[in-house]
């Protein structure tokens, strides 16, 4: 029996990760702290460890299908109660304030009223000097399918498709401002594939 | 070595390289060699070692002084503090790692702003083991 071909991984140019570890604003005597919500990667955790680094891997997504399931199951829940349940799924965060947050594709497992829960969740523990990584769409239409991420080097990106399963929503650039508490898209980059690369700061 | 029928729940304290197929509850030490996880091998206890290798589950927080490797077949779920971290493909971890130029020298674990179910204990100690429990599965 032949057996089934391995997926290669492939890798594209980003013009934003530049920003995202700019050093001149990183360096301060302190450890750059890193929380990756998508599967650990080897490909990032050999980039990072050229810095003093601590990087939390969350691999968020099962639960977010988790909570998913709990919302459209249940009939009445309240909005604090997914907000602790994403507190509870943050729980790896307590008593950390991150620098820099990989969403990667994160925000599109969610709708846009759970997104500002999760945000609103997330908030504490971002710190002064933050900065977020991820993607939006340009246009909502554009069929999304799931991806894992790794970070190769300061300016590219090692991709590797997890099948042909979609992404349950497609937000825009404004759909995820609107979500955000105190954070904001400070830039955005069209991908081949429709994805919006985004870059959020604090403020 | 500790076979894939052999379990340990208690301390092991370690002057040479050990591989582990069986099942270890407790704390492993190998001050200044290398453990390997075989695939097999479930270890829910803090480690501290100068290498470790991991090809099968570890539970727990991982101190090394020079490098820790996850296999493709590895599964680690827990905090790790070592100079060198290579995840291969395929290889899962979940928890914190400490990582780069400066880490890994002194040899503890600094999670204590970090949920974790096993706190690391000073475990660095040349005296004899007399509290390991070995039970044949």
């Amino acid at each position: 029996m032949l057996s089934k071909p391995a997926i290669q991984p492939s890798c594209f140019n980003s013009r934003l990760l530049p920003d995202l570890f700019d050093l001149k604003q990183l360096e301060e005597g302190t450890p750059i702290r890193v929380a990756e919500f998508g599967p650990a990667n080897g490909d990032t955790i050999k980039f990072l460890s050229q810095f003093n680094c601590r990087l939390v891997v969350i691999d968020i997504k099962e639960d977010f299908i988790q909570i998913n399931n709990k919302i459209e199951n249940a009939e009445d829940i309240g909005d604090e109660q997914i907000l602790e349940m994403f507190k509870a799924a943050l729980r790896q965060l307590s008593g950390t304030q991150v620098d820099i947050c990989l969403f990667w594709d994160m925000f599109n497992y969610l709708e846009p009223r759970v997104l500002g829960l999760f945000l609103q969740a997330l908030a504490p523990h971002l710190s002064t000097r933050f900065r977020g990584h991820g993607f939006a769409v340009l246009n909502k239409g554009t069929p999304l399918h799931e991806q894992t991420y790794g970070i190769i080097n300061s300016e590219l990106l090692s991709t590797q498709s997890q099948g042909r399963g979609e992404l349950p929503h497609r937000h825009s650039q404004s759909v995820i401002n609107g979500a955000t508490q105190g954070i904001a898209v400070r830039q955005g980059v069209l991908r081949e594939d429709g994805r919006l690369e985004i870059l959020l700061h604090k403020g | 070595m500790i076979g894939s029928t052999v379990k340990i729940l208690g301390e092991i304290i370690s002057d040479e390289n050990l591989v582990i197929e069986g099942e270890v509850e407790g704390t492993i030490t190998l001050k200044d060699n290398e453990l390997i996880v075989g695939p097999s091998g479930r270890v829910h206890a803090n480690i501290n070692a100068k290498n470790v290798k991991i090809d099968g589950l570890v539970d727990g927080d991982v101190v090394a002084k020079e490098k820790v490797v996850i296999s493709k077949s590895g599964n680690v779920r827990g905090n790790i503090l070592a100079p060198r971290v290579i995840l291969e493909d395929g290889g899962r971890f979940k928890g914190s790692i400490d990582m780069g130029p400066a880490v890994g020298t002194s040899g503890e674990l600094p999670i204590g702003d970090l949920n974790t179910s096993k706190a690391p204990k000073p475990i660095l100690s040349e005296a004899p083991d007399t509290s390991a429990v070995v039970k044949r599965l």
